[in-house]
């Protein structure tokens, strides 16, 4: 009975899957079709999408996301206006990424917005451009759209391309990026397909370690925008409003004291001489949220106890400094906690 | 009437990227001054994010010039070292942004009376009129930054062209003018403040001499003998910080050299053959057996209550530092492995480990009076103690300890508060390069200005030592005073030199303060007593 009941409905959907990848396939791009590109200027694209967003509507939209980074945002809109490449340099996690999404986001030149590639030490060029699978190709000819499966320099032309840690690139695939950025042509196997887009990329300092330097050529093609750590006031602000959203579908809010400790401590960190590399933004950010949300699975209020757990746990892997031991470490972060409860006190009476 | 035109914005900044370039190929410390590419890019990026800005004064334009300018040109200039590279840029852009800006106030002050001329005439002539396009333009072009991008960046983004009425116009030239005059009032006020500041400064110096010399000629051994602490500390807060007092010595330097205080430590003074003949005479002389070599040691604290130091020892293994190794216990390996005739290895060489658990918050009271001028087998005291305190110093390097210093003759102050010393050393020893001696004893004075300093000390560990060679006024008050510091937590330690000192209270403070109490009869013995101390063993 019930196997009778069963065999039609699974043939039906079976068939209609079948519809569906036949859909997709037809979705892919085909050799032919891209060989037969037109060249597109993205900087007018942006320029267009600029002119009718407004410089307010877009500043306004990007507040939702990313707080203190207007002037910043003009820069790398200014740039992209123009056709110059961007490359957005940080210490981790104060919105690189984001900004360069939200922006490309915000923009919409041509859909999907953009093509993001997270770059790695082991990226080949072919990993960037796409290849030809000699297989497909000897089985159903050329052009079936399986045959050239595009790569992100291929798929992103007409958009704007994030490169997401660029230097983690390493110096091969940083040839094949220079190539196409100068010719404005991806070569593959002998065919010349036309691509334009825009660069964002994002980097860490070089101090940071396992990173490969970018080609004089490469660097040349690239215009800096530093992010800076933000200050004490904006960092509260960033840290309270982030936390809340986090904390949002719980019901339950961080108490102000909490919020002012974690910026105090965060920021006594980043200016500490022992510390090379200090507690990103996204750390605090979560580290605030679970101590509130332990406490909410508890049933409790949330206490200092909490959040000083919660900043060791979400800290200790991030921040680098001159420690001998990772048990030195935790003691110097405990001792600066102390530190900044001490000075969070004083200022919250005031 | 094309605006673009008109006012040139673009040309007034490849005008500043001229002078960029200008003066990074002038300079040396730069390799490549850029390619041409990346100055295309910056003219065009600068051009417009000016035009993404929403109103902008010259401060601003000054701002976005500089900051967008060096995004752009940051990646293709080349300079010998690559940390400099950012101070470079900004030095370019700063010489290309007031070499423009002059030119712009020149021609500003000559189209000006051009204008004005012209003006007075049309009113004459033509009533009120608009001036014609020309003299506009020409005007403008000179005016270029300012008012012109102000309108600029409301009317290029929606693409039609405003014409300026002439009245708004002269009106904002004006403002312009007038503001360049502020600008250069307000240059001049700051130059006069600065230049006062610095006289008041130099007057403070001038003082200075007097002072010092009230303070070491008042009379010696008397109340008015200031120690060096009490110095420095008429000029900067006592609880300063060290680089901040060693700054003021600084300043205070040559007038200490007036009267004789030079900063070499001892043994460097002497001459190489006299400083061998010294160093025989008291290796002769302190041979173990000798009287002068005797050290006694009474010890009053419990091993678990005083801070120490566990000394381990274990193999040697590669990256160990060479500081570190047990000569002893080397030696005997290696002596032994010679008599047996083996090969000596790796597992001959034993270094001394530190466990680093806690680290001690120590208080040195060094005793400054008029008895540490006497001489000690051709030095004075004084020169020798400081050389002890030196060799305390280095070996407090290798440990995370902080160290003050407090000097004490008939008062005592602070001369430099709790510093780590792996940190800190050179200062610790520049400051301590310049003590010198004179006056009374007061004991009490020092383990009360101990007790301030390690108030707020939150180590767990607080230590004090004491060292004097003589007795001390108000013995009373030093007991109270060592167990106030007992029951803060802090243990004390003395240290008594030669045959004038008060044992018997160094004792008794000693044991309340539950430390060590160290006799030598000798001041050379004074870095070891210190070290012995700091180890704790017997």
């Amino acid at each position: 009975m019930v196997m009778f009941k069963k065999t039609p409905e699974g043939a039906k959907t079976s068939q209609s899957s079948q519809g569906y990848s036949d859909k997709l396939l037809e979705h892919l791009p085909k050799l032919s079709d891209l060989l037969k590109r037109e060249p597109v200027a993205v900087e007018r694209l942006v320029a267009e999408a600029i002119k009718v967003k407004g410089v307010r509507r877009i500043l306004s939209e990007l507040d939702k996301v990313l707080k203190g980074l207007g002037d910043v945002a003009l820069d790398l809109l200014s740039s992209l206006a123009i056709g110059r490449h961007v490359l957005i340099m940080g210490p981790v996690g104060v919105g690189k990424t984001t900004l360069a999404e939200t922006i490309a986001e915000i923009l919409s030149i041509s859909d999907p917005p953009y093509i993001e590639v997270a770059c790695h030490s082991h990226m080949t060029a072919t990993e960037l451009t796409g290849d030809i699978d000699i297989a497909v190709a000897l089985q159903a000819g050329l052009d079936h759209p399986l045959a050239f499966i595009p790569g992100p320099l291929v798929m992103a032309h007409g958009k704007i391309l994030i490169l997401d840690e660029i230097n983690r690139l390493n110096p091969y695939s940083q040839a094949a990026l220079l190539q196409a950025l100068q010719e404005h042509y991806v070569y593959i196997r002998g065919f010349r397909i036309r691509s334009d887009f825009l660069v964002i990329a994002t980097s860490n300092p070089a101090e940071y370690s396992g990173v490969y330097e970018l080609s004089e050529a490469l660097a040349d093609r690239m215009k800096v925008i530093e992010i800076m750590f933000p200050d004490k006031e904006v960092l509260k602000g960033i840290l309270e409003w982030k936390s809340n959203n986090l904390l949002e579908h719980l019901g339950v809010k961080v108490p102000d004291f909490l919020t002012e400790i974690t910026t105090t401590f965060v920021s006594l960190l980043v200016q500490d001489a022992n510390i090379e590399v200090g507690p990103s933004i996204r750390s605090a950010i979560y580290a605030l949220a679970n101590s509130v949300s332990r406490a909410w699975i508890e049933g409790r209020e949330p206490s200092i106890n909490d959040l000083k757990m919660e900043l060791l746990e979400n800290m200790v892997s991030t921040v680098r400094g001159n420690f001998s031991s990772e048990q030195e470490k935790r003691e110097y972060l405990l001792k600066k906690f102390e530190e900044a409860l001490i000075v969070a006190k004083r200022t919250y009476k005031r | 009437m094309n605006l673009h035109k008109a006012c040139d914005p673009l040309g007034l900044i490849s005008d500043i990227l001229h002078y960029v370039y200008e003066f990074l190929s002038n300079d040396a410390r730069v390799i490549r001054p850029g390619s041409v590419r990346s100055y295309e890019a910056a003219v065009a990026d600068i051009y417009v994010r000016l035009l993404l800005e929403e109103g902008i004064d010259e401060r601003k334009f000054c701002d976005i010039v500089k900051r967008v300018g060096i995004e752009n040109l940051l990646l293709s200039v080349e300079t010998q070292s690559p940390e400099e590279k950012k101070v470079i840029l900004e030095e370019a852009f700063n010489y290309a942004l007031t070499k423009v800006m002059r030119k712009l106030e020149e021609n500003i002050i000559r189209r000006s009376t051009e204008l004005e001329r012209d003006y007075d005439k049309e009113r004459s002539t033509e009533g009120g009129r608009a001036i014609p396009d020309s003299t506009h333009d020409k005007a403008k072009k000179g005016e270029g930054k300012s008012n012109s991008l102000d309108s600029l960046s409301e009317s290029e983004l929606d693409g039609s062209s405003t014409t300026l009425d002439n009245i708004s116009f002269v009106r904002q030239r004006r403002e312009t003018v007038h503001s360049a005059g502020t600008y250069e009032a307000r240059v001049s006020g700051e130059v006069t403040d600065f230049v006062s500041q610095e006289s008041i400064e130099d007057e403070s110096f001038e003082n200075m001499i007097s002072t010092i010399y009230d303070a070491l000629y008042g009379g010696v051994g008397t109340v008015n003998f200031m120690n060096l602490a009490q110095l420095i500390n008429m000029f900067v807060r006592y609880d300063a910080n060290i680089v901040r007092k060693a700054q003021v010595l600084k300043k205070l330097e040559r007038y200490l050299k007036v009267y004789g205080f030079s900063a070499q430590l001892t043994f460097t003074r002497l001459a190489k053959g006299e400083r061998k003949l010294f160093e025989e005479f008291r290796r002769r002389v302190r041979g173990s057996s000798s009287e002068a070599a005797q050290m006694k040691v009474v010890k009053f604290s419990g091993s678990d209550r005083y801070p120490t130091y566990i000394i381990t020892t274990r193999e040697f293994k590669f990256g160990d530092s060479y500081s570190n190794i047990d000569l002893y216990k080397t030696a005997m390996n290696i002596s032994r492995k010679m008599i047996m005739g083996k090969l000596v290895t790796n597992k001959d060489l034993v270094v001394k480990e530190y466990a680093n658990i806690k680290s001690i918050d120590l208080v040195l009271c060094l005793d400054v009076s008029g008895s540490m001028r006497e001489l000690s087998w051709g030095i004075q005291k004084i020169e020798i103690a400081k050389d002890a305190v030196a060799k305390y110093v280095q070996f407090l390097m290798n440990t995370t300890d902080r160290l003050a210093l407090v000097l004490f003759n008939f008062r005592a102050d602070v001369l430099w508060t709790l510093h780590q010393v792996r940190r800190f050393w050179k200062y610790m020893l520049y400051l301590l390069s310049y003590v010198y001696a004179g006056g009374g004893t007061n004991l009490a004075h020092a383990l009360e200005r101990a007790r301030e300093i390690l108030v707020k000390s939150r180590s767990t560990a607080k230590h004090v030592v004491c060292v004097t060679d003589g007795r001390t006024v108000n013995a009373q008050l030093c007991v109270k005073e060592t167990i106030r510091l007992r029951r803060q937590g802090a243990t004390v330690s003395t240290i008594a030199v030669g045959e004038n000192s008060d044992d018997d209270l160094l004792m008794r403070i000693s044991r309340i303060g539950g430390g060590l109490f160290i006799k030598i009869n000798n001041m050379y013995d004074l870095s070891r007593a210190l070290i012995l101390d700091k180890l704790h063993l017997l």
